[in-house]
């Protein structure tokens, strides 16, 4: 089976600092993965170099996903935007012709009705459910959640990581989770590895 | 008690009104007119065709037509050199040429290299509305939030859809305020420029007033510059304004 994402031996520097130094790692179609790690680990960047939004310095990085979702910290919502018209940015076509798949996408994620609110009037978890549903209208073969529960609170945390194993089990794609906190791990993921010093090692799934 | 906001705009339409009138009665009215006086010869003016298609409709359309051209040119200029720094960076000597050259310096040498009449008036306007635009612009697309710039990347959207629902709502309110300020600078060199070297126009009307020391008139001919350019604040840029953020907020 091809793998979706392929790193080989992929450095990656910030300055002068290298924060990659020649990781290997690959994630098979529907596979979930967690990356782990201190802080300034380089999690984020290697999220960015699997996405293919940053070029490795070194090594090779290989993208065969078609369609990749991407959950950022805080949800990047455009702010003069309606959460519907959020959620249709990365569609092809005004809004108006994706606007059933994406009422359904913002009801996936229980926000049936807040259609027309602009991010201002949602809280902040309800602006990380656009943002998710943003990230799964694409249909993406692989979904990169790089932290996406911080700065929620404890309930807000729970609810949106059972949330994201419904849909990530319903919707059969690949997932690379970035986080600090091993409670914060998707049911189901196979595979936990830990960035530190520029290299992955295998840890407890 | 709390004053509603008509009554503030009220009470300083009221006080102006005052300090005008106290001006003219102690001026004589040769320097000064009385502000019934421009009244009545702004009513004098209106009701005249002649006026408005000797004076009012040359103006507006050299003010529209230099505006046009000085947005368009200091919009994309300014888009690339909010994008990219070294952009900034090559046009800062043409953008401190024009910012620093004074309205009258510049309407000389348009009348050098263009002559005296429309086109002269329009390259004035459209070099004068262009550095106040850039700068707007400039500081509108370089403020784009860097987060919403990788998402539009992680999003694969195309540089059209980055355009217009990222860039442009991102910098429309810096680019607004630009053409506000600009187009009342624009106004100002145009009549400048019709009184310098044109034979139509509100300032062409403007000059002659002044020849004839027909105070009221010249006092009316300039009420008449700060309507038109309400007028196109309350017009054109209201709808830039609705065109550039759709739903309309912030």
């Amino acid at each position: 089976m091809t793998a979706l994402v392929a790193l080989r031996g992929v450095r990656y520097r910030h300055g002068r600092r290298e924060v990659l130094g020649g990781v290997d790692l690959e994630i098979a179609p529907g596979e979930s993965v967690a990356l782990m790690g201190p802080s300034g680990a380089g999690k984020s960047t290697l999220a960015r170099v699997a996405a293919g939004l940053l070029r490795p310095h070194g090594g090779q990085a290989l993208l065969a996903a078609r369609r990749v979702g991407f959950v950022f910290q805080e949800p990047r919502l455009l702010p003069w935007r309606t959460a519907l018209e959020n959620v249709a940015l990365p569609l092809a076509g005004p809004a108006s012709q994706a606007g059933a798949a994406c009422r359904a996408m913002l009801a996936a994620v229980g926000l049936a009705g807040a259609e027309g609110l602009y991010p201002g009037q949602l809280s902040g978890g309800m602006r990380q459910r656009v943002s998710l549903a943003r990230a799964l209208a694409v249909g993406p073969d692989l979904l990169v959640l790089d932290e996406p529960f911080t700065g929620l609170d404890g309930a807000l945390r729970r609810e949106m990581r059972a949330l994201l194993e419904t849909l990530a089990d319903e919707g059969g794609m690949a997932t690379l989770q970035v986080t600090h906190h091993r409670e914060d791990i998707l049911r189901g993921t196979r595979r936990v590895l830990h960035l530190e010093g520029g290299r992955l090692r295998a840890g407890r799934a | 008690m709390q004053v509603p906001d008509w009554g503030w705009r009220l009470a300083g339409c009221l006080c102006f009104a005052a300090l005008w009138h106290g001006l003219a009665a102690g001026g004589g009215g040769l320097a000064v007119a009385a502000p019934l006086e421009t009244l009545g010869a702004l009513a004098g003016l209106l009701a005249r065709g002649e006026f408005w298609l000797e004076a009012v409709l040359p103006t507006l359309a050299r003010v529209l037509t230099g505006f046009g051209l000085g947005a368009a040119a200091g919009g994309a200029l300014g888009g690339w050199a909010g994008l990219h720094r070294g952009a900034g960076l090559f046009l800062l000597p043409l953008r401190w040429v024009l910012s620093s050259v004074p309205g009258v310096v510049l309407a000389i040498l348009a009348m050098l290299w263009w002559g005296s009449g429309s086109g002269m008036v329009v390259a004035i306007v459209a070099l004068s509305v262009a550095p106040t635009i850039y700068l707007a612009a400039r500081e509108g697309f370089a403020a784009v939030d860097d987060g919403l710039r990788e998402m539009a990347r992680a999003y694969g959207l195309g540089w059209r859809k980055r355009l217009t629902a990222l860039y442009l709502p991102a910098a429309a309110a810096p680019f607004l305020s630009g053409c506000v300020v600009a187009l009342g600078g624009g106004m100002r060199v145009a009549i400048l420029g019709e009184t310098l070297g044109a034979s139509r126009g509100l300032g062409y009307t403007l000059a002659l007033a002044r020849a004839n020391l027909d105070t009221p008139k010249l006092y009316a001919v300039a009420l008449v510059s700060m309507l038109l350019v309400s007028l196109v604040e309350a017009t054109l840029l209201r709808g830039l304004r609705r065109a550039l953020r759709p739903g309309g907020r912030p």
